[in-house]
């Protein structure tokens, strides 16, 4: 009688070993049945940052193009005949009435290939830190943003056709 | 044991990668372009001063001396009896620097007074440039030089205080 006992013990820990398996398996199941669907966040981008002509200055200066694409010269900064400048112009698509991150690089370079050049850096500004797509959850919103920047020129920089490129992000909130 | 452990971490693996796609969804990056021009700065330097040389003042009646702004060539005009002398003259020259092919604008004062040496009597010139614009020689990316002149007209009458007279005016010159 002992000796049964003994192995009818030995039963149950096997049993209770398959058991905490299976029990994993079946957790995994469950959370995968409470996501919620979202349409993915994408961005386009429009119109480039576009500082204009400057003179090569005798001191250095800054060279600022704001978020509406205006242009304000500082220091030994000297604009040149009539000036086409842009602000960076971007559009964000996504579930309609989510709201978003708007991150772009905080400075970037911009290079020449004149001979002796050396870059430019850019300090850029976003029009916003967040934006909202329009429409409805459920539906397909956009948003707009731009991106303006300050470009600094040293006393010697060299003359020349200067550009760069940087990325801006953007996430759900 | 062994079997069981493998099809956990299949299992795992499994969700990571939806996982993953999610993040991916939930941000998007873009790229854009900036650019800017730096060009040469613009100068300019006189190369010629503007010189009316020496003349006899009429007696009666007025007259006007000119010089030409494009060729420096001096003419005497009007009813008086007023006399060129032989003497050295000239327009103003320039030389302009800066950027090649750019054009540039140029403005100067219309008129400036020159005063006679020891006194303070003053006659007035009219200044006129062979241009309102120029443009610069060579290519984008090099420097180029343009030049331009300046002439002028005198107006003498009987009553100009016989001496010498000189002045000064300034050009300045802008990109378009």
């Amino acid at each position: 009688m002992k000796t049964i006992h003994k192995i009818a013990a030995g039963a149950f820990a096997m049993s209770a070993l398959s058991g905490a398996a299976s029990a994993q398996a079946t957790a995994t199941g469950t959370g995968a049945g409470s996501v919620t669907v979202v349409q993915p966040i994408t961005i386009s981008a429009g119109t480039g940052l576009a500082f204009g002509r400057i003179s090569k200055p005798a001191t250095a200066g800054t060279v600022t193009v704001d978020i509406g694409g205006g242009q304000t010269l500082g220091g030994g900064a000297s604009k040149v005949g009539a000036q086409t400048t842009t602000a960076a112009s971007f559009i964000v698509t996504g579930d309609g009435a989510q709201t978003f991150s708007i991150s772009p690089d905080a400075t970037f370079s911009m290079t020449t290939t004149a001979s002796g050049g050396t870059a430019i850096t850019v300090s850029t500004v976003a029009s916003a830190s967040s934006g909202s797509l329009g429409g409805t959850t459920g539906t397909t919103g956009t948003a707009p943003f731009t991106v303006g920047g300050t470009m600094s020129l040293a006393a010697a920089q060299v003359a020349g056709a200067y550009s760069g490129t940087f990325h801006v992000v953007v996430a759900y909130n | 044991m062994g079997l069981s452990l493998k099809f956990i971490v299949a299992a795992a693996l499994g969700l990571a990668g939806p996982a993953m796609a999610q993040t991916v969804g939930s941000t998007a990056t873009a790229t854009a372009v900036a650019t800017a021009s730096v060009i040469q700065p613009i100068s300019v330097t006189k190369t010629t001063d503007l010189a009316f040389g020496s003349f006899v003042r009429p007696a009666t009646g007025a007259n006007t001396v000119t010089i030409s702004s494009t060729t420096g060539a001096r003419s005497l005009t009007g009813g008086g009896n007023a006399a060129l002398a032989n003497s050295t003259t000239s327009r103003a020259a320039f030389t302009v620097g800066g950027e090649g092919a750019q054009t540039f604008s140029i403005a100067l004062p219309p008129t400036v007074n020159m005063t006679r040496s020891g006194g303070t009597e003053t006659l007035p010139v009219t200044l006129s440039a062979s241009g309102p614009s120029g443009a610069l020689n060579g290519s984008v990316g090099g420097n180029g030089t343009a030049t331009f002149g300046v002439g002028g007209t005198l107006p003498l009458t009987s009553t100009v205080v016989g001496g010498s007279y000189s002045g000064a005016f300034d050009v300045t010159v802008g990109y378009n």
